[in-house]
């Protein structure tokens, strides 16, 4: 996979990202840079129990126009509409999402009904909008998901039981905003699990078909600051600057997938998420290595490059073999923070395997795997492997 | 004549009106043209790869080309093809109605469509790029990847000439006699 004259891609990071210890005080001043006065802060009730929403209600000052708070787990169309509907009856013109991917997916489809109006799902698809939607900053509380920088959204139609994808250039929030002291509370699993999620990213945007340079160098660089600095935030959770390094390298992450894409561990980790609700970070840290393995002779080089980011010496190593002590590498990195290592420790039941399989072959991620997937079958002997 | 899409007047005279050209008209075939769909047509019916990669797939795909009037495309094209279980039942210029109301609308600029056709865009990476855009149910397209990467191929195939290659003098005669055909047939 190394790169040749059939090179051609396009590069896209349109979101403004301000990092620093309290630079969430900043947030008023960001809302009318982009010619807002009015933000409607959407969270979700974990979050603003914490009272990290109220630091941003405050930091916000006159420009508060109120907040929605009933972000949940798995967005839904009904929660979109009614935070829209919320939003313009207290006449918001822009949007704050303080939280993880769930609440800044479920933004992220308000301020697309907020702009257009209409149904949700006549927006479904790739690229369907053709003008920018109504202003929205991110605040995350997690570092992980990368869905401050990203073009993405799942929202679930609870009526339909279906889980709708929106990828759309116009959906990437306008502004970012990384404050080490909003994720200094997030206990010690959850920092492991959705760190490995932005790892995962990293590890994907790396092997993924559609890579070029620019989302290699942030997805490289995002390894080496999670290695160093990820096991550093789950044993001492107050460590603002590792917190600080862990949140940009999510982000930087998040910015490599958004351009190069993601692959197999992605469908997978959705589908077992999907059937027996296993947290999207956790089922990621326990498929990447596994999905590695799957994909070393495809692409060997491009996990020597991983390997190379996370500190090991591959000198006397070939790509075949530095890409085998890359997953080897995950593995002890995901066994010194404490997080499970199978499926089976994860509550997925052996006899959901194949159906999880199948699944995946729907997930739009599967696409850009370095390895082609046409058969369940293949799917199912990694999943074998990670049980 | 003036012919209502979806009846079987309309389909009797797009017959022929294709047989017609495919007599008439010499290779290689303008790009979206009644006689350049026919033989794309023809492609995918012919061809066994399709049928394997696409026999479970149900639904109607279009074709979607902006108008580039300066390209002498003074209006949107439709390109609706009728695919069920691996056959290819028919592919059609059909009206602006019919053509959005297709189970998947992959849309783009005539430039766009063109480098697909000539093997030089990937057709997943456009999209992604957001130089082709796509509605419709992403879970259920993505199960067909090798058939609409098959699909794309087929296109390819064919002995074709783009509009890009026209002089103004063709230009200027092609968007006669197809502004008449829209007129007749709705497309």
């Amino acid at each position: 996979m190394a790169y040749d004259r059939e090179l051609s891609f396009i590069y896209n990071n349109p979101t403004r990202t301000i990092y620093g210890e309290n630079s969430i005080r900043d947030i008023g001043m960001e809302v009318e840079n982009l010619g807002c006065s009015r933000a409607l802060l959407v969270t979700d009730k974990g979050v603003a129990e914490a009272g990290l929403a109220d630091r941003v209600a405050q930091a916000l000052g006159r420009r508060y126009a109120g907040t929605y708070d009933r972000c949940v787990q798995d967005s839904g169309v009904h929660l979109v509409n009614e935070g829209a509907a919320f939003a313009l009856e207290k006449g918001a013109d822009s949007l704050v999402s303080v939280g993880g991917g769930s609440t800044i997916d479920t933004a992220k489809g308000m301020a697309v009904i907020m702009k257009e109006g209409g149904c949700l799902q006549d927006y479904s698809g790739i690229q369907m909008l053709s003008r920018p939607q109504t202003p929205h900053i991110v605040v995350p509380t997690t570092a992980g998901t990368g869905s401050e920088v990203t073009y993405a959204a799942v929202i679930k139609d609870w009526e339909q039981n279906v889980k709708l994808l929106f990828c759309d250039n116009f959906i990437i929030p306008n502004t970012a905003i990384l404050d080490p002291t909003m994720t200094a509370g997030l206990p010690a699993q959850l920092t492991a699990t959705t760190g490995m999620d932005a790892l995962t990213h990293a590890i994907e945007a790396i092997h993924a078909l559609q890579c070029e340079p620019i989302s290699d160098a942030m997805a490289l660089h995002a390894i080496r600051l999670i290695v160093e600095y990820l096991p550093r935030c789950v044993e001492q959770g107050d460590d603002l600057v590792a917190r600080g390094q862990q949140q940009i390298a999510a982000t930087m992450a998040g910015v490599a997938f958004g351009n190069a894409q993601v692959g197999l561990v992605h469908a997978m980790a959705h589908s077992v998420g999907a059937l027996f609700k296993v947290p999207h970070g956790l089922a990621n840290s326990i498929l990447l290595p596994h999905v590695m393995l799957y994909n070393l002779e495809d692409c060997p080089d491009r996990y020597a490059l991983v390997a190379q980011a996370m500190g090991l010496d591959t000198r006397a190593l070939s790509d075949h073999e530095a890409g085998e002590a890359a997953a080897a590498a995950v593995w002890k990195l995901t066994k010194k923070m404490g997080v499970p290592q199978r499926l089976r420790d994860a509550g997925v039941p052996e006899s959901g395997l194949a159906e999880a399989a199948n699944l995946s072959l729907s997930d739009g991620a599967i696409v850009y795997n370095p390895k082609m997937i046409m058969e369940a079958e293949e799917v199912l002997k990694v999943y074998r492997e990670a049980w | 004549m003036v012919y209502t899409y979806g009846t079987e007047e309309w389909e009797e005279a797009y017959r022929e009106l294709v047989e017609e050209r495919l007599a008439k008209v010499a290779k290689p075939y303008l790009m979206g043209t009644p006689e350049w769909v026919a033989t794309y047509e023809k492609l995918i019916q012919e061809d066994e790869p399709y049928k394997d990669s696409a026999k479970n797939w149900e639904g109607t795909v279009v074709i979607h080309i902006l108008a580039n009037p300066a390209m002498g495309l003074d209006d949107d094209i439709f390109m609706l093809m009728d695919l069920w279980h691996g056959d290819c039942r028919s592919v059609r210029l059909v009206p602006r109605e019919a053509g959005k109301n297709a189970d998947y609308v992959l849309s783009g600029e005539l430039e766009r469509w063109e480098a697909v056709m000539k093997k030089e865009l990937d057709t997943t990476k456009a999209m992604m790029q957001g130089k082709i855009k796509l509605k419709g149910s992403l879970p259920t397209i993505v199960r067909y990847v090798k058939a609409s990467t098959r699909l794309t191929e087929l296109s390819s195939q064919i002995d074709t000439r783009f509009h890009s290659q026209l002089t103004d003098e063709e230009r200027a005669e092609m968007m006669g006699w197809f502004k008449e055909l829209r007129a007749r047939f709705g497309f």
